[in-house]
């Protein structure tokens, strides 16, 4: 999937380029990962709490 | 003003960078020409100039010192994994890895990277030639700052490559078998499959736009390849399988041991990571130039402190949810998470980061278990976790971070599937083939008695494990 925000070799050395993460000109997407890796990390905290003295859990 | 004095050397830096258009080569010392060199002037620009030069070999000097905390880390987690009656031998490995492979790698494995950036013709341009060991930049040399200190980082790179074969194999391969393995693996096979896909040169990046920033190909993926071809050869240890096949457990010895290794390998992989980006002095009068990736694309320090490290806890994360729990894994896991980000580390967003170490950790509980089912006794999980980390890391790099220039050719799925491939192939085929000659030739296991009765007492003469006051008679 593209996910570059930039496209050619010059934008990219640029000096005047600044954000060149992945998505940076999709911040609708970015707001998307955000929120799944939020939801990622409560899905951890509720396996920790299976798995605390429940290895069968 | 800066002061040209001729210099009896005229040979140019070996560590050279190729930037638009690819054929145009730059100096990373950024002095007018090779054959020049700096002095002290006094004038503010020169002087900032020698500075900027002095800091250069300062970082890239410290990231291989920092580096040494890997292999500590993994003479720690590996003697952690064996049972204490191979302990002694365990580390006796990781330590001679390191040995085995620095001679080596001077006098031929830094000739490797330069010469066959192309493919399998050698190159015997001047960048090669400057990287044979009789080169005048292959020592001390007044006009060259840089050639040292990135021959050395690379070597800790090689040392990797080794050490992660190392603990797949403890407990019944042969010391010498082992030796000359690693030493293959860390001066030969790895660092062509660096020069192919992780230099400025290399025809993965120019042909297809492979983006590895950093090496979960040819470091992770190569190593991991290379050790299964080797593990199918080797066969499991004794009592590891019972009579149908089954697997059963053989438990570290001392599990508190294996994670503190695997603390320190966290600690040293920043470094490692620390060397994978360039750092370069602009051309007097051009703009700063920012840190660069080994391909001369743009990057930041900073995106590895976000990256790397959301990467761990993603990992770490994985793991524990898919192995339910097990130390283990879980902290195998956040290592799974850091290599996972390797090669998209200067682009990725934190936060998708984290994801992609998330499902690295998670992946490689999964491949562990699946190679251990088929037969594979791979005692640490090496496989699992930098040959299943070390593949996701490109492909994800492909699903994710496709459409980055890359100088003239941009990132794509494509190319990823390509250097995923090389890779594999590069690492499998010399491990498999060597080590069936090794093992046909009654060379590369040692015998039932003594991997029963343990490799420390049997082949050094000493158990490295010894019960608390026990007194023996002396030797």
């Amino acid at each position: 999937m593209n996910s570059s925000p930039v496209s050619t070799w010059a934008e990219f050395d640029s000096r005047s380029t600044e954000a060149i993460y992945t998505f940076a000109d999709q911040p609708a997407t970015i707001h998307g990962i955000c929120l799944l890796a939020a939801v990622v990390v409560v899905w951890f905290l509720v396996s920790a709490f299976r798995f605390d003295g429940h290895r069968d859990g | 003003m800066l002061s040209e004095i001729p210099a009896t050397n005229k040979m140019p830096s070996p560590v050279v960078l190729v930037r638009e258009p690819i054929s145009m080569v730059v100096s990373l010392r950024g002095c007018p020409g090779p054959g020049s060199r700096l002095t002290w002037s006094g004038d503010v620009e020169g002087d900032a100039r020698l500075f900027a030069e002095k800091t250069i070999e300062t970082f890239y000097f410290w990231t291989g010192v920092l580096m040494w905390l890997i292999h500590a880390g993994f003479m720690i987690y590996e003697a952690g994994v064996a049972r204490q009656k191979n302990v002694l031998m365990t580390m006796m490995k990781n330590l001679l890895t390191c040995a085995v492979i620095t001679p080596t790698f001077f006098l031929f494995g830094w000739w490797i990277y330069y010469a066959f950036q192309g493919g399998v013709v050698p190159d015997t341009g001047a960048a090669a030639v400057a990287a044979l060991p009789w080169s005048e930049v292959m020592g001390p040399n007044l006009d060259d700052n840089i050639t040292g200190v990135f021959w050395f980082a690379f070597l800790l790179f090689s040392f990797t490559t080794g050490s992660i074969m190392s603990g797949a194999v403890i407990e019944r391969i042969r010391l010498g078998a082992y030796l000359l393995l690693a030493m293959i693996l860390g001066s030969v096979v790895w660092i062509l499959a660096a020069a192919w896909g992780w230099s400025s040169g290399a025809w993965l990046y120019t042909e297809y736009g492979f983006h590895d920033w950093g090496a979960g190909g040819c470091v992770h993926t190569v190593a991991a390849a290379f050790t299964l071809g080797v593990l199918l050869n080797l066969g499991p240890r004794i009592g590891k399988y019972d009579d149908q096949g089954r697997p059963l457990e053989i438990p570290p010895h001392n599990l508190p041991m294996t994670m503190l290794g695997l603390m320190l390998i966290f600690t040293g992989f920043y470094a490692f990571y620390a060397a994978c980006a360039v750092f370069q002095v602009a051309e007097p009068g051009a703009d700063p130039e920012p840190w660069r990736s080994i391909y001369g694309t743009p990057m930041t320090l900073g995106s590895l402190a976000f990256t790397v490290t959301m990467g761990f806890a993603g990992g770490a994360m994985g793991a524990f949810i898919t192995s339910k729990g097990d130390p283990y894994w879980t902290i195998s896991g956040g290592l799974a998470g850091m290599i996972s980000i390797a090669s998209g580390v200067d682009v990725y967003h934190p936060a998708l980061g984290y994801l992609i170490g998330f499902a690295g950790g998670a992946l490689a509980v999964f491949v562990g278990n699946r190679l251990e089912r088929r037969g594979i006794d791979d005692a640490v999980g090496a496989i699992a976790v930098h040959g299943g980390a070390g593949v996701w890391s490109m492909l994800a790099m492909g699903l994710f971070a496709s459409g980055y220039p890359q100088h003239e050719i941009l990132s794509s799925l494509k190319g990823q599937l390509v250097g995923i491939a090389v890779m594999i192939g590069v690492g499998f085929v010399p491990g498999y083939l060597i080590s069936l000659v090794l093992d046909r030739s009654g060379l590369l296991r040692v015998s039932r008695e003594v991997e029963l009765a343990g490799l420390d007492v049997a082949e050094l003469g000493i158990e490295g494990v010894v019960p608390a006051g026990t007194i023996g008679e002396k030797t």
